[in-house]
Order: C-alpha cells, then sequence, then structure tokens
C-alpha cells in the first residue's frame, strides 16, 4: 500500500514537473535580434517595476507624515497600518482577478484529454498536479509584486526586523484567499467562457463593453485625479479630517483577510502570533475548500467533451452579387465573425473617438488651470490642437496595424485569391478600403467630438474651450493622409513576408512583426507632429517674439510642413502597395 | 484517341525553379489533357507534383514554357483561363468562418454564375455529396471530409471545362471517396476532363484513361491505362520499378552535389558555396531552356 502510494506521489511529481515545463517557458536562445528585442523589452519592464515601487515608497511615506500634502502647522495622523492593509486588499483583488481566468485554462482539460489520458495516471492525480502548480505559481507572482513592495513599506516607515522576517510567511498564504475566491468564481467563469467561445457575437459583444467601459472608467479616474490634484486643497482637508476621525483605521480594521495579514507584519508580537495562527488555520481550511469546489468543476470538464466550434447557422437565401462586392463581404465576414479581429481592429475604430475626446478633456482642463493661474491664454488654446493631434496619430496607427496582417489573414485560403477570377490589385483595393474607411469614419466622428465646447467652470459661462471648424478640418485632412499611408505600409509590408506559419486567430494578429513596425512609426509619427504642433500653436510664448516672427506665422508653416510630410509618406507607401506590391504577391506560394 | 476530342489543358516545356533553391522543381514537363478524359498525376512524395500543379492553376509563375487552359493562356490571359478550371487543393483550405451556403455562393458571385444555374447545381451538389444538413452550418464546425466535400463543391460550381484535384481522396471516409469517384466519371462523361493528383495507384488504376508519373521534376513516363487494364498489366508493379531506379539515379546526382558543395565550402565558406550551388543550377536552367528551345528549332 505504501508502495502504491509512494508510486502515486511520484506520477505527481512528474506531473507537476511537466505542467511547470508547459507553463513556464524559459526563453530560448533564438538569435541576437530576438535576444536584444526580449533584452529591452525585460529591461524596460524591470525600469517601470522599480519607478512603481519607487512611488509606493513615496506614497507610504504621505501616509505617514504627509509631508507633500499638509502645511507643517498642521497636525500628523499616521496612516501607515491601514495604507497597508489597503495595499494587501488591492494586491488580493487583482490577483484574483488574475487567477480566475488562469484557472480556468489550467483546469480545462479540453487541450490535454489526449496527451495526458492515454497515460497511467488517473485524473485525480492530474488534477493535484495541476492545483499544486498553479499555487506555486501564485507564489511566484505574489513574491515578484509584494516582496518589493512590502520591504519598501518597511524601509518608508521604519519598521523593526521582525516586520521584514515575517514578509515570506505573509506572501506564502496570501494566494489562499484569491485562490478560495477563484475556485468559487470558476465555476459560472468556465460557463462563460463556453459561452463566448461558441458565439463570436457574444466575444465580441463582451470585449466591446469591457474595453469601451474600461477606458471610460480609466478617462472619468484620470479626469478626477486632475480635479482632485488641482483642488488639492480640499483633499488636504478631507484627508485629515477623516485621519482625526479614525474612518481610515475602523475601515482597514473591518477588512478581514487583508486586516489579519496586515496585523501580522506591523502589531505586538502576541498579535503577530495570533494572526499567524489564524492565517494558518485559515489556509488549510480554504486550500481544502478549493480543492474540493475546483475538484468538482474539474471533473466537470473531465466528463464531459465539449464543442469549441461555433454555432453559427445561417439561412441559405443568397442575392448574387458582383465579384467585388462578393470580396467585399467575405472581407467584412470573415472579420466580424472573429473576436480577435473585432477586438484589433472594429474595437480601436470605435475607441479612437472615445479617446481623443476624453483626453482632449483633460488638455481643456489644464488649460483651464493654467489659464486661470497664469492667464496664459495662448498656451491654453495652443495646446488643444497639439494634444488632439497627438492623441489622433497615436491611435490611427493602432487601427491600422489591421492592414498588417491583410495577407496573413487569408492564412492557407491565399490559393483562392490567387484562382479567383478578379485581378489581385482589385483585391488588394478593398482590402485597403475595408481597412480605411471605418478609419476615417472615425476621424470625422473624432474631430467632430473635438469641435464640442466644453466648460470647465460653470460658475463661468465665458469659460468655453473647443476647437475650431478650421483645426478641425485640418486634423481630419493630416489624419486621413496618414491613415491612408499606414494602411498602405501595413499592407505592403505584410504582402512582402506573410506569415507562412498557420496559427489560430488570436496568434495570428499579434505575431506579425509589421504590426509592431507600424506602431513605432505610429509612435515616433504621433510624438513629432505632436510636438511641433505644440509648437506652432504657442511657439512664441516658448521662444519669445525675437526668435519667431509671429504666432500665426509659425502656426501655418509648422502645419503646412506636417501636411507635406504626411502625402509624401501616404504616397511613397501607396505607390509601393499598388506598384511594386502585385508583383511581390505573384512570387507568394 | 478520337478526333472530336478537343485539347483542355495542354503543358508545354514548364520549367519552375524556386528562387534561391539548390534543385529545379519542374523540368521540361509537357502533356495534353483531352476532353471527356480522367488523367492521373502520379510521383511519389517530393516529385514535384503540388508545384507543377500551383503552376498549372496559375497559383505560382513558372520559369519558363507554357500553359494553356480551354486554349487561353495562364499566365497571358489568367482571366479567361481561371474561368475554365476548378480547383480543389491538398490542404482542403475553405474560409471557416462562412457558412457552407455562404462559401459556394462567394464563389459562385466571383465566378458570375447566373441565379439559375447556381441554384440548380448547388442543390444538385449538395445532394450528390450528401450535404443537404450541414450546408448552413459555418464551416469551422465541419469534419475533415465535409471540408474536402465543400472544397469540391466551390470548385464546381461553375461548370468548369476542367477539374483540378490535389490528393483529393486523403482524409475521405469510404462512402465520400466512391461518391466523388463516380462524378468524377459522369464529370468526364459530359465532356469535361478530371486532371487529379494521387498516390493512390489503385485508384488511378482503376479510374484514369491516361496518367503520368514524375520524379525529380522531370516526366518518368506517360500510361495508357485503357491499355493497361486490357493487357491485364499492373500499374503499381511498373511504377515502384521506374520510381525506384529514378530515386536511386536522383540519389547519385544529389551526392555529387553536395560533394561539390562540400568543395566550395572550404575554398569559399558555406554562405558562399551555397550561392555559387546557387548560380550553377540557374546555369543548368538556362542551358536546359536554351536546349529544349533549340530542338524545337
Amino acid at each position: 500500500m505504501f508502495k502504491n502510494l509512494l508510486s502515486r506521489l511520484f506520477s505527481i511529481f512528474v506531473l507537476i514537473k511537466l505542467q511547470f515545463k508547459s507553463r513556464v517557458a524559459l526563453p530560448r536562445n533564438r538569435g541576437w535580434k530576438y535576444n536584444t528585442r526580449f533584452g529591452v523589452f525585460v529591461g524596460l519592464g524591470l525600469l517601470a517595476f522599480v519607478a512603481f515601487v519607487y512611488l509606493y515608497y513615496m506614497l507610504t511615506l504621505q501616509f505617514v507624515d504627509h509631508s507633500f500634502i499638509l502645511e507643517d502647522h498642521v497636525p500628523r495622523f499616521d496612516l501607515s497600518r491601514p495604507f497597508l492593509v489597503y495595499t494587501l486588499l488591492i494586491f488580493m483583488v487583482l490577483q484574483t482577478v488574475f487567477l480566475v481566468p488562469s484557472l480556468v485554462r489550467n483546469i480545462d482539460i479540453h487541450n490535454e484529454r489526449e496527451l495526458l489520458l492515454k497515460l497511467p495516471i488517473s485524473p485525480r492525480q492530474i488534477f493535484a498536479a495541476k492545483i499544486v502548480v498553479q499555487y506555486m505559481l501564485e507564489i511566484v507572482f505574489a513574491t515578484i509584486i509584494l516582496l518589493p513592495i512590502l520591504i519598501a513599506f518597511g524601509l518608508a516607515t521604519q519598521m523593526s526586523v521582525g516586520f521584514f522576517f515575517l514578509i515570506p510567511l505573509v506572501i506564502l498564504f496570501i494566494p489562499v484567499i484569491p485562490f478560495f475566491l477563484a475556485s468559487l468564481l470558476l465555476y459560472p467563469a468556465t460557463k462563460l467562457v463556453e459561452l463566448l467561445r461558441s458565439h463570436a457575437v457574444w466575444t465580441s459583444v463582451a470585449y466591446f463593453v469591457g474595453m469601451v467601459g474600461g477606458i471610460l472608467l480609466y478617462m472619468f479616474l484620470i479626469e478626477s485625479a486632475m480635479s482632485v490634484i488641482t483642488e488639492s486643497v480640499n483633499f488636504t482637508a478631507y484627508l485629515n479630517t477623516v485621519a482625526h476621525e479614525g474612518n481610515f483605521e475602523r475601515t482597514a480594521n473591518a477588512i478581514f483577510p487583508a486586516a489579519v495579514f496586515a496585523n501580522l507584519l506591523n502589531t505586538t508580537w502576541y498579535t503577530a502570533l495570533w494572526s499567524s495562527f489564524a492565517i494558518i488555520g485559515i489556509a488549510i481550511l480554504l486550500l481544502v475548500g478549493s480543492y474540493f469546489i475546483a475538484g468538482a468543476n474539474y471533473k466537470r470538464t473531465y466528463m464531459e467533451e465539449r464543442s469549441t466550434f461555433s454555432t453559427i447557422r445561417c439561412k441559405g437565401d443568397h442575392t448574387p452579387c458582383s465579384p467585388t462586392k462578393a470580396v467585399v463581404k467575405r472581407e467584412v465576414k470573415n472579420i466580424f465573425r472573429s473576436s480577435n479581429y473585432t477586438f484589433q481592429f472594429v474595437l480601436m475604430v470605435i475607441v479612437m473617438p472615445l479617446m481623443i475626446y476624453f483626453v482632449n478633456r483633460v488638455a481643456m482642463y489644464s488649460s483651464y488651470q493654467s489659464f486661470r493661474f497664469h492667464r496664459m491664454a495662448l498656451e491654453a488654446g495652443g495646446m488643444l490642437f497639439g494634444v488632439s493631434l497627438f492623441v489622433m496619430l497615436i491611435t490611427i496607427p493602432l487601427c491600422a496595424t489591421f492592414a498588417a496582417s491583410s495577407i496573413t489573414r487569408e492564412g492557407h485560403n491565399l490559393y483562392h485569391t490567387k484562382l479567383m477570377p478578379v485581378s489581385f490589385r482589385r483585391q488588394l483595393t478593398i482590402k485597403f478600403l475595408v481597412t480605411l474607411l471605418p478609419i476615417i469614419a472615425s476621424l470625422a466622428v473624432s474631430v467632430g467630438l473635438v469641435m464640442i465646447p466644453y466648460n470647465p467652470d460653470p460658475t463661468d459661462a465665458s469659460m468655453r474651450f473647443n476647437l475650431g471648424a478650421t483645426d478641425a478640418l485640418y486634423l481630419f485632412f493630416v489624419g486621413s493622409i496618414m491613415a491612408t499611408g499606414y494602411v498602405c505600409m501595413g499592407c505592403y509590408l505584410d504582402l512582402r513576408k506573410p506569415l507562412a506559419s498557420q496559427l489560430g486567430d488570436g496568434e495570428l494578429v499579434r505575431s506579425t512583426e509589421h504590426i509592431n513596425i507600424v506602431m513605432i512609426v505610429g509612435i515616433i509619427v504621433a510624438v513629432v507632429f505632436g510636438l511641433l504642433a505644440m509648437l506652432g500653436g504657442f511657439g512664441t510664448e516658448v521662444f519669445g517674439m525675437n526668435f519667431l516672427t509671429s504666432l500665426s506665422t509659425l502656426g501655418s508653416h509648422i502645419w503646412w510642413i506636417l501636411i507635406v510630410v504626411s502625402i509624401v509618406f501616404a504616397s511613397t507607401f501607396a505607390t509601393l502597395l499598388f506598384l511594386h506590391g502585385p508583383k511581390k504577391y505573384k512570387e507568394l506560394d | 484517341m478520337s478526333k472530336n476530342k478537343e485539347t483542355i489543358l495542354s503543358v508545354k516545356n514548364l520549367f519552375k525553379h524556386y528562387k534561391n533553391a539548390k534543385y529545379i522543381s519542374s523540368q521540361n514537363i509537357s502533356f495534353d489533357v483531352q476532353s471527356g478524359e480522367i488523367f492521373g498525376f502520379l510521383g511519389i512524395n517530393g516529385a514535384g507534383k503540388s508545384t507543377a500543379i500551383k503552376c498549372i492553376t496559375g497559383i505560382i509563375p513558372f520559369t519558363s514554357g507554357s500553359i494553356e487552359i480551354c486554349g487561353h493562356d495562364i499566365a497571358e490571359d489568367p482571366f479567361n483561363a481561371k474561368m475554365n478550371f476548378g480547383f480543389v487543393p491538398d490542404n482542403h483550405a475553405v474560409y471557416d468562418k462562412l457558412t457552407g451556403t455562404e462559401y459556394i455562393n462567394y464563389i459562385a458571385d466571383l465566378y458570375r454564375v447566373p441565379t439559375e444555374e447556381r441554384k440548380t447545381a448547388f442543390d444538385r451538389l449538395c445532394k450528390i455529396f450528401n450535404m443537404e444538413n450541414s450546408v448552413n452550418n459555418q464551416i469551422q464546425s465541419y469534419s475533415h471530409g465535409m471540408k474536402q466535400k465543400i472544397s469540391i463543391m466551390g470548385a464546381l460550381i461553375h461548370s468548369p471545362k476542367l477539374w483540378i484535384l490535389d490528393e483529393p481522396m486523403v482524409g475521405l471516409d469510404p462512402q465520400s471517396i466512391f461518391e466523388v469517384k463516380e462524378y468524377m466519371r459522369e464529370y468526364a462523361k459530359a465532356g469535361n476532363c478530371v486532371f487529379f493528383s494521387s498516390h493512390n495507384l489503385d485508384t488511378v488504376e482503376l479510374l484514369c484513361d491516361r496518367a503520368i508519373a514524375i520524379h525529380g521534376g522531370k516526366v518518368l513516363k506517360e500510361f495508357d491505362l485503357n491499355a493497361y487494364r486490357k493487357a491485364g498489366k499492373s500499374l503499381e508493379k511498373e511504377f515502384l520499378e521506374l520510381t525506384k531506379i529514378a530515386t536511386d539515379a536522383q540519389n547519385k546526382i544529389r551526392k555529387e552535389k553536395i560533394e561539390r558543395e562540400e568543395e566550395l565550402a572550404k575554398t569559399y565558406g558555406r554562405m558562399s558555396a551555397s550561392k555559387k550551388m546557387v548560380a550553377e543550377t540557374l546555369e543548368e536552367l538556362e542551358n536546359m531552356i536554351q536546349g529544349v528551345k533549340g530542338s524545337k528549332v
């Protein structure tokens, strides 16, 4: 019996190793180009993380002594402990959010059924291995995120050595609660995933709602933060009142699981001892609970052979049309019936006006502030145009990247494009217009939105900010030309070297390097154009009248320069695509 | 061959060399396919069948030679040449996001098939291939065999004179294989012609009027299978003997090429040797093409 148990445990150990290898792929040596890109990516990520930890450190200091936001004579209240509770709570919420999809993927046996179940191992052993690996990965996640943050907190609040020694205990057990919550959410989440998988339309709707909602929320938060920062006197008074009345402390104590972990780190030794007992007890209970709850769901996925294919059924009715119209209809159906394609293209087209509108509002608000405090009317006006152009030129390449997979998207059906009695130039024009026209429509809506007057000060009706019709037309014109250029560029790059191996839609749209090239060029152009346009708008205020003759002269010169550059850019790629492209296309196999 | 038969597909001195390749994919391939004929295209893996078919269908350009479909040159007049054939590829690739009906109608729109004609053809094909119940479902939910069937239906919806199939029986169930074979016979009987590549010698022997075998991009032999059947000769036996001799000869040539490259690599380095090999292949190809043209003169 003991031998049998040992053999089972060994099987689980082997499976754990297998799971780790399949889930944590270490970067292979793929040549200097890849290694450099990977190195830059990791370096930038590390840099961003260090900056984040430093910001957290500074923020912790604020909750200890409020040196930034309170004047010297105002009494201080130490809010470090509730701040720690909120930090741990936010981490738990984030971990739960990330854990649910990860657990859905990990627990779903669908992809491994044929691979694992033919081996002499039981589903229970597979599940045990999966759950252990998942928990270990969560500990790794907690270590990467929480360890530097807690060390920063300890340093900022000058904690004793005991605090630092107890951090590993928190990291080891903190994933228990997200793990339990995720296992509770697993069943509804799996159901939702099944629904979305089988209905491409639902997936697109979910993406739309999530993305648009997220952007609206994000913009709202930015706007609120702007007003809080500019009205910081009120915020300081509010924070001090809350601290004085002890509301922060009381609320923090009520946040049960996070408060227990905070107690472990930030109180006397006997509270820490009791807290550690409580944490270990809760952890065992919740882990056992998670095992059984997730196990039940696993059994369900193991027992059922589910279909992940779409169930779209269409009536047989069809109105015959011209070959050109048939190709257009097929292109459109191909996009709208793939959630990934819809997400990559249509969503960005819809999001562009929202982003331009909200960023513009933020710019208008800050212009209003600078007008209010510094009376810099010119700066206020100049910023609007530059910011609008910048945001527009950042979002246009995002939409146009879709063109960078236009040939690759044909996949194994590329032979159809060669067989059909429709010239490739016409097919290319269709692909080009299907991508470009929605971007142009989105641009038209965007410039319409930036023309709507915005009044950041309800007490002063004369305080209205908006872009004039000339500026809006100019934005539309430059945006349209640049969009044409980006779409031609994306199409041409993809035509030169479409992705050879055919993957799923999702992998397909993400993996072509042409998309990255269009994005990088887009960012560079946006920064240069945006800066030049801002200079054109308030250059005289920055450099002085001696340096530049007059605002209008500079502005109009820069505007003309931008128009000429855009036309050259667009016509270069249009020539390459429509004249050189068909030759390249013939060579494609 | 009776006199009233017309040439539907004519391939003359076809040469194909892929850019930067050290070997020539198609060398001086020539054959004709007549109306009412089922024509087999044989060869082992890597013999160059798919490359030749891609050239015939206009999917890839060819280096030299000519291909005519119903008198229309595929390189000079691709539009009319394409209107006269339907092609079923070996990968069964069809637009997964469309339903079967949408796909067939899409192809019919491209080939400008009139409404009544398309409706009749569609209903008939659905019935023949037993697709009535699934044709309104999205293609991504189809099995391998169903995808093959919808691909065949797409190739035939415009009633082309020439039906080209690359490995059509792979992945089909016995019932479907039978249906496809029966339809090939029926199609050829109606005065059209069927040109298909296959590894299955029994099917070729049973179905085809004529066949050619290629190896290393060259035509090995043309078989009159009606005569074979009458004489009770085995296509399989002869094909295997021929390919064995050809493989041995090809291996010898390839070995010599590898030795030559090694020799060049010692003098010029690996990269330069590879480039020189490609240059030598191109020179060899040029000489071959000139030779063919000269012999014609």
